[in-house]
C-alpha cells in the first residue's frame, strides 16, 4: 500500500518534501477520511509543474478484503471518468492497456498473499525498523540466553504486524505485564529491563572504547583549519 | 511472552500459520472469533492500518500435536486456508479451534470425536465458528456420518486407538479425495508399549502403506510429546499428479 | 662430653688454672675422693672436647697418656696445667720432657722435609686394611695420632736424622715406665697367655711396619720391630715387605684377622663369664656368646698354628689347615650378621660385667675398654661408655689396692655424671660462665653483646677436626702464653678496628652464600696470620687471628658437611640411609612400596578404578550423546509463553520415506 503507490515516482522526484509515510495510523486515518470520497487518481504532477504547494494527497484506503473490487473499480474510474476531483484535470491517463495494467499493478495493495490471509506489508516507521533489527539481533540483548538460528538475511521482513499480546483471564496474575511494563515498542521494552541494564551498559561501554581512535587527539588534523595552522607552520 | 509485551506477528513456511515474534516466538493462527480466546490461550491483537482489528491465537504446542509436529520441523502440513479436513479425534477442539483457523472462512473442518465429555466442548467451540462440523460419532463407523461429510482434502487422525491405522484407511476410503493428503499422529505407547518407538512407527508405516496410503515423511514430537509420532503423506497418489501437487 | 656445650674448653681451662693451687694440695693424697673424681673428670673434658671429633674422644686414655700429640694450646699454657689435665701425677716431669721431646722431633721433621714414600706406604697399608677391618677402623687406630705414627716409623728420612729421631724415641721410651700406660698394664694383668699372643702378634706387626693397634701398642712394638730388624735383616721395609707378599701372601690378611679375633674374644669373654654365672634368663644369647667364643678361639688357634708352620718353615700350602681357616672365617662372617643386632645388648651386659669387675677387683681377664671394641656404637650409649672409661681410667692410673674404690664412689660418680646429664639436657647446668671470669680479669665494663662476636667464635673451635686443631694449636699455643703478658692495652676493649670486623662479616656472608673459595682464602689467612702473629705481639691482634682461623675453619666445616649432604642426597640414596639406620636402630623402615603394599595391580585412573563410579560415567556420557539425538522431554510450566529459543520457520527436519 502506502501513497508511493498513487503519487509515483515522478511525484517524488518532483517534490522531495513529499511525506512518503505516515508515522502514525491516527494521522494515516485522518488523511484517509478527507479523501475518501474522492476517486484515487490524482496526478501530483500537475501541481508541481503550476508551482502551487502539494497537499499530501493520501490514497484511499483499501479494507482487506474488498481490496480485488476496489482494484476493480480503479480500472475503470481514472478511464472513464477523467476526474473533476483531479487537480487541474490535466492528467489522462494511458490509453495503452499494457501501460494500463501496469500502473493498475503498482498500485495493488501490497500483501502476503491468500495463503496468509492477504497479510498486508506495514508501512516501515523508524520506530519498526528498529524493533525489527532488535528482532533480529535478539541473540544479543541477553547473554543467558540462546536463539536458534533464523534467516541470514539481513532484509526486514515485508510483511508483518507488530500489535501486544492479549493475555487470557486466566493469566491475569501469570502471564501479564503491567501498566508500568507495558511499552508502546519493542525497543521500549528492553531498555527499560532492569535485568538487562548492567550488562548493555557494560557491553555499550566496551563497544566504545573499540571505536575510540588511537593516538592523541590535539596532535590529529581536523578540517581545514588544522591543514592551514600545519601549512602556515611549515612557512 | 506475556500480556502487554511487544510482538511482531510474521507469517510461518506453512499455509495459515502465523509466527509471534518476540523475546520469545509463538505459533499463531488468525483468528477466526476476534476477541475470543477457545482454551484460555493468549491472542495477539493487531489493529490494522485501515482500522479493522485483526487478531491471532497463540498454538500451544504441548496441547497440540498438529502444532508440535510444525516446530519439529515438519516438511508439509497439506492444511491451508480453503482446504476442508476430516479431523478424526477432535476431543476437546483445541487443534480444531486451529486448524479451522487456517483453512479460513473458505474451508471446513469436519471434527468427528465419540466421547460425549468432550463433544460437548467441541460443540461448543463449533458454534463460534462456522467453518467446523462437530460430529459426535465413532471414527470406526465412517457410515454413519457419511452423510454429513463430503470429500476432503486431508484427513488428520488423533485418534490414539491400536488400529488407528485402520480407522484412517476406512475414513479415508470413504472421504478423501485421490490425491488427497493425510497427517497421523501415531502414539507408540497406544499401539504397543512393549516394543520401541521407533518400531512401532515403522510398523504403523507399513500398515499404512498396505492400505493405499503413500506415507512421505515422518516426525517425532519430541520436546512436547513423548514417543510421538507425525507421519504425513498422500492416498492414491497418481504418480503424475503427485509431481504436480508437490512442485 | 658433647652435650656439654661450647663453652665447656674456656670454662675448663679457666677452672683448672683457678683451682690449680688447691688441686695440687690435695691431689697427692686423698685421690680417691668423690670430688676429686669430679675435678678430675671435668679436667678430662677439655682434653677431648679440644680438638676431636666424638669417634676420636673413645680413644681418649690413650691420648691421656701420650700427652705428645696433644694439643699444644693446653701443653703449653704451663706445665702444671698440663699435669692437671692429665690426670696423672705421678709422672708430670716425665710428660713434660717427653712432649718437649716430641715436639723437638717433630720440628726437625718438618725442617727436613716430609717423608713422602713413607705416607705411600702408609696409604697402602691404609687400604689394605680397609678391606679386611671393619668401616670405623679410623675409630681404633687412626686417630689423633695418626702423625705421630707416621713420624715414629721412618727409616726412609736421611740417615743421620733416623739416628737422631731414634736416640730421641729411645731416650722417651726409657723415661716412660710401664705403669705410664694405664691400659698396657691392665694387659698385662689380664693374662698370659693372652699377652703372649699380643707379644707375638706385635713382632708380626713389626714385620709388617706397621702398627696395628693402639698408638701405644703401636709405640711398644715400634721398639720391638727395631730390634727385631737388627737381628733379622738389613732388608730395607719395602724388600720385607715384598718378600712377605710374594711368599705368603695370604699373611697380612691372617695376622689382621688374628688381631681382630682377638680383641673380639677378650670382649666376649666377660661377658660369657658375667652372664653365665649370674643368670639363667640369657640363655639365648649365651648359646650365641658361647658359639662365637669358641669360635673366635678356634680361629686364633688356627691362624697360630698356620703362623707357627710358617715360621717353622714348613709348607703351608696343602696343609688341612687353610680349609679350616676358611670354613671358620665364613662362619664368623655369619655371626657377624646376628652380632650387628645383638651388640646394644651386648655393650649393657658389658658395662655391667665391666661393675662387676671392678667390685671385685680380681678377675682373671681383665676387660679392655668397651670402647676398643670392633663394632660401631650407637651414640645413644655414648655417655655411658664415656662413664664407664673414666671410671676405667681411674681405676688404671692408680694401683692395684687402689682400685679398692669401693663401689659405693663408683656408683656415686656415676649417678653424679647421670644427673650432670640431665642438667645439661635441661641447659641448667651451667656451672660457670667463663665470659664473666675473664671479664672480671680484665676489669672492662663492656657489655657482652661487644664481644660477641669473638666469643662465638672460640666457642665455636671445639668442633673442629684434627688436623686443623693441630694446626691452629701450633699458632695458639704462643698466643696463649703471650696473653699471659699483661699489657697496658688490656684496659682497652678488646676489638678489632671497625675495617676488620666489617671485613670478616662480609667474608662470612660470601662463604654462607658460598660465593667464595673457602679453601683459598683459609691458606691466604693463614699465611697472613702467620706472619702477622710473628711479629706483632699485640693481644687483640692475636684474638681476631684466632677468631679468624675459627671462622674459616667453622666455614669449611659446614662447606664439608654440605658437600657431603649433598652427595649423599644426590647419589645412591636408597642404599645409605638404610644402611645408617640400619646400624642406628638395628631396623630399617619400610620403604614407600612395602608401606603401600600393592603387589603387581597395575595403577589405575582414580575416577575409573571404581567400577561403579566407571559405569556411571559411562551413562552419563552416554546420556549426554544421547541428547543430541533425540530431544528429552519438556514439561510445559505455567500458561505457554512461546519458545524461548525462537522458532526457526524455514527448517525442516521430518524423516523421509523413500517411495
Amino acid at each position: 500500500m502506502g501513497p508511493h503507490g498513487l503519487g509515483g515516482p515522478g511525484a517524488r522526484l518532483l517534490n522531495p518534501s513529499f511525506p512518503l509515510r505516515f508515522c502514525t495510523a491516527a494521522e494515516f486515518l485522518t488523511a484517509a477520511a478527507a479523501v475518501a470520497s474522492s476517486p484515487p487518481y490524482r496526478m501530483p504532477e500537475n501541481k508541481s509543474v503550476i508551482g502551487l504547494v502539494w497537499a499530501p494527497k493520501v490514497p484511499p484506503l483499501f479494507g482487506v478484503k474488498n481490496s480485488s473490487e476496489k482494484l476493480h473499480n480503479q480500472t475503470k474510474d481514472p478511464v472513464l471518468t477523467p476526474g473533476t476531483e483531479l487537480v487541474d484535470g490535466l492528467y489522462v491517463p494511458p490509453r495503452d492497456p499494457r501501460k494500463m495494467n501496469k500502473l493498475l499493478k503498482k498500485n495493488m495493495k501490497d500483501t502476503a498473499g491468500r495463503s496468509w490471509f492477504d497479510m498486508p506489508a506495514l508501512t516501515i516507521t523508524p520506530e519498526i525498523k528498529k524493533d525489527l533489527e532488535i528482532l533480529k539481533l535478539r541473540h544479543v540483548i541477553d547473554p543467558k540466553r540462546h536463539f536458534k538460528k533464523g534467516d541470514n538475511s539481513k532484509a526486514l521482513p515485508k510483511y508483518f504486524q507488530a500489535r501486544t499480546v492479549i493475555e487470557p483471564a486466566s493469566e491475569f496474575f501469570s502471564g501479564r505485564l503491567t501498566k508500568k511494563e507495558r511499552k508502546t515498542t519493542l525497543a521500549d521494552e528492553l531498555l527499560h529491563d532492569d535485568a538487562l541494564k548492567a550488562y548493555r551498559k557494560r557491553k555499550i561501554q566496551e563497544i566504545q572504547e573499540s571505536h575510540q581512535p588511537g593516538g592523541v587527539e590535539k596532535w590529529k588534523n581536523k578540517g581545514r583549519q588544522t591543514w592551514k595552522r600545519a601549512k602556515q607552520r611549515r612557512k | 511472552m506475556k500480556g502487554g509485551s511487544r510482538v511482531v506477528v510474521q507469517p510461518h513456511r506453512h499455509d495459515g500459520v502465523f509466527v509471534a515474534k518476540g523475546k520469545e516466538d509463538a505459533l499463531c493462527t488468525k483468528n477466526m472469533v476476534p476477541g475470543e480466546a477457545v482454551y484460555g490461550e493468549k491472542r495477539v491483537s493487531v489493529q490494522n492500518e485501515d482500522g479493522s482489528k485483526v487478531e491471532y491465537r497463540v498454538w500451544n504446542p504441548f496441547r497440540s500435536k498438529l502444532a508440535a509436529a510444525i516446530l519439529g520441523g515438519v516438511d508439509n502440513i497439506w492444511i491451508a486456508p480453503g482446504t476442508r479436513v476430516l479431523y478424526l479425534g477432535a476431543a476437546s477442539g483445541t487443534t480444531v479451534s486451529h486448524v479451522s483457523d487456517i483453512v479460513g472462512p473458505t474451508g471446513v473442518v469436519y471434527a468427528v470425536e465419540f466421547s460425549h465429555r468432550s463433544g460437548r466442548d467441541l460443540v461448543n467451540m463449533a458454534k463460534k465458528r462456522t467453518n467446523v462440523i462437530p460430529i459426535i460419532e465413532d471414527a470406526r463407523h465412517p457410515a454413519r456420518y457419511r452423510m454429513l461429510v463430503g470429500m476432503v482434502d486431508v484427513i488428520f487422525s488423533d485418534v490414539a486407538q491400536p488400529d488407528q491405522a485402520r480407522i484412517l484407511a476406512l475414513n479415508a476410503s470413504y472421504f478423501l479425495k485421490n490425491g488427497g493428503h493425510f497427517v497421523i499422529s501415531i502414539k507408540a505407547n497406544c499401539i504397543d508399549s512393549t516394543v520401541p518407538a521407533e518400531a512401532v512407527f515403522a510398523q504403523e508405516v507399513k500398515k499404512l502403506q498396505a492400505d493405499q496410503f503413500k506415507p512421505s515423511e515422518q516426525v517425532t514430537l519430541e520436546p512436547f510429546e513423548r514417543d510421538h509420532a507425525c507421519v504425513v503423506g498422500g492416498y492414491r497418489m497418481p504418480k503424475k499428479q503427485k509431481v504436480v501437487t508437490e512442485s | 662430653m658433647m652435650g656439654k656445650g661450647t663453652k665447656s674448653p674456656r670454662k675448663a681451662v679457666r677452672s683448672s688454672a683457678k683451682n690449680h693451687s688447691t688441686n695440687n694440695a690435695f691431689r697427692e693424697d686423698d685421690i680417691d675422693d668423690e670430688i676429686d673424681a669430679f675435678h678430675k673428670q671435668r679436667d678430662v673434658v677439655p682434653l677431648d672436647v679440644n680438638g676431636e671429633s666424638e669417634d676420636e674422644d673413645l680413644i681418649e686414655p690413650v691420648f691421656d697418656f701420650e700427652g705428645i700429640d696433644e694439643d699444644d694450646s693446653d701443653n703449653s699454657r704451663s706445665d702444671d696445667d698440663g699435669e692437671e689435665s692429665d690426670g696423672i701425677n705421678d709422672n708430670i716431669k716425665d710428660k713434660g720432657f717427653a712432649a718437649k721431646i716430641a715436639r723437638q722431633a717433630k720440628y726437625l721433621r718438618q725442617k727436613f722435609g716430609g717423608d713422602d714414600d713413607e705416607m705411600d706406604d702408609h696409604e697402602e697399608e691404609e687400604e689394605e686394611r680397609k678391606a679386611i677391618w671393619g668401616r670405623r677402623k679410623s675409630l681404633y687406630y687412626n686417630a689423633d695420632n695418626v702423625d705421630y705414627e707416621l713420624q715414629s716409623s721412618d727409616e726412609d728420612l736421611p740417615m743421620e736424622e733416623e739416628a737422631e729421631v731414634l736416640k730421641i724415641q729411645r731416650e722417651k721410651a726409657k723415661t716412660l715406665s710401664m705403669e705410664d700406660f694405664g691400659l698396657e698394664n691392665n694387659e698385662q694383668d689380664e693374662s698370659d697367655s693372652d699377652r703372649q699372643n699380643d707379644m707375638h702378634q706385635d713382632a708380626l706387626v713389626g714385620k709388617t711396619a706397621m702398627g696395628r693397634r693402639s698408638a701405644v701398642d703401636d709405640d711398644n712394638s715400634y721398639q720391638n720391630y727395631e730390634e727385631i730388624k737388627k737381628d733379622f735383616t738389613d732388608l730395607s721395609k719395602e724388600e720385607q715387605m715384598d718378600v712377605v707378599y710374594s711368599s705368603a701372601p695370604e699373611l697380612v690378611g691372617l695376622l689382621a684377622e688374628l688381631n681382630d679375633a682377638l680383641d673380639q674374644v677378650r670382649e666376649v669373654k666377660p661377658i660369657v663369664h658375667k652372664v653365665g654365672e649370674t643368670t639363667e634368663r640369657g640363655r639365648v644369647g649365651m648359646h650365641f656368646l658361647e658359639v662365637k667364643q669358641v669360635l673366635l678361639l678356634t680361629y686364633c688357634q688356627s691362624i697360630s698354628f698356620y703362623l707357627l708352620l710358617k715360621s717353622e718353615g714348613h709348607p703351608v700350602r696343602d696343609h688341612p689347615v687353610i680349609a679350616r681357616l676358611v670354613e671358620i672365617k665364613n662362619l664368623l662372617e655369619k655371626m657377624k650378621q646376628i652380632d650387628v643386632n645383638l651388640h646394644p645388648q651386648l655393650e649393657d651386659m658389658a658395662i655391667n660385667s665391666l661393675k662387676n669387675v671392678l667390685t671385685r677387683g680380681n678377675v682373671p681377664l681383665e676387660v679392655k675398654p668397651v670402647t676398643t671394641g670392633q663394632q660401631p656404637k650407637p651414640i645413644k650409649d655414648f655417655e655411658k661408655s664415656k662413664s664407664s672409661q673414666d671410671a676405667d681410667n681411674a681405676s688404671a692410673s692408680q694401683k692395684k689396692e687402689d682400685v679398692q674404690m669401693g663401689l659405693q664412689s663408683l656408683e656415686m660418680l656415676k649417678v653424679r655424671e647421670n644427673l650432670e646429664a640431665k642438667l645439661k639436657k635441661k641447659g641448667i647446668y651451667n656451672l660457670t660462665k667463663p665470659k664473666d671470669v675473664r671479664k672480671a680479669v680484665n676489669g672492662q665494663l663492656e657489655t657482652l653483646d661487644d664481644f660477641d662476636d669473638e666469643i662465638k667464635h672460640t666457642a665455636v673451635k671445639n668442633l673442629e677436626s684434627l688436623s686443623e686443631s693441630r694446626k691452629l694449636s701450633q699458632l695458639v699455643g704462643t698466643k696463649a702464653n703471650k696473653s699471659k703478658i699483661v699489657s697496658g692495652d688490656d684496659d682497652l676493649p678488646k676489638r678489632d678496628d671497625i675495617g676488620e670486623r666489617r671485613r670478616r662479616h662480609e667474608l662470612r656472608v660470601l662463604a654462607r652464600a658460598g660465593a667464595v673459595d673457602d679453601s683459598d682464602l683459609m691458606e691466604d689467612e693463614d699465611g697472613g696470620l702467620g706472619s702477622r702473629s710473628m711479629d706483632v705481639k699485640d693481644q687483640d691482634i692475636d684474638e681476631t687471628g684466632e677468631s679468624e682461623d675459627e671462622f674459616y675453619k667453622e666455614v669449611k666445616r659446614q662447606r664439608v658437611e654440605k658437600l657431603r649432604a649433598k652427595s649423599e642426597k644426590y647419589s645412591g640414596t636408597l642404599a645409605v640411609p638404610s644402611f645408617v639406620e640400619a646400624e642406628t636402630d638395628g631396623k630399617r623402615q619400610i620403604t614407600y612400596q612395602m608401606e603401600k603394599n600393592r603387589g603387581l595391580t597395575r595403577p589405575r585412573k582414580k575416577l575409573l578404578k571404581n567400577p561403579r563410579k566407571k559405569y556411571r560415567q559411562k551413562h552419563q556420557k552416554q546420556l549426554i550423546r544421547r541428547k543430541g539425538q533425540v530431544r528429552d522431554i519438556r514439561k510445559p510450566t505455567g500458561p505457554y509463553g512461546g519458545e524461548a529459543t525462537g522458532i526457526n520457520t524455514s527448517v525442516s527436519r521430518s524423516i523421509r520415506f523413500k517411495s
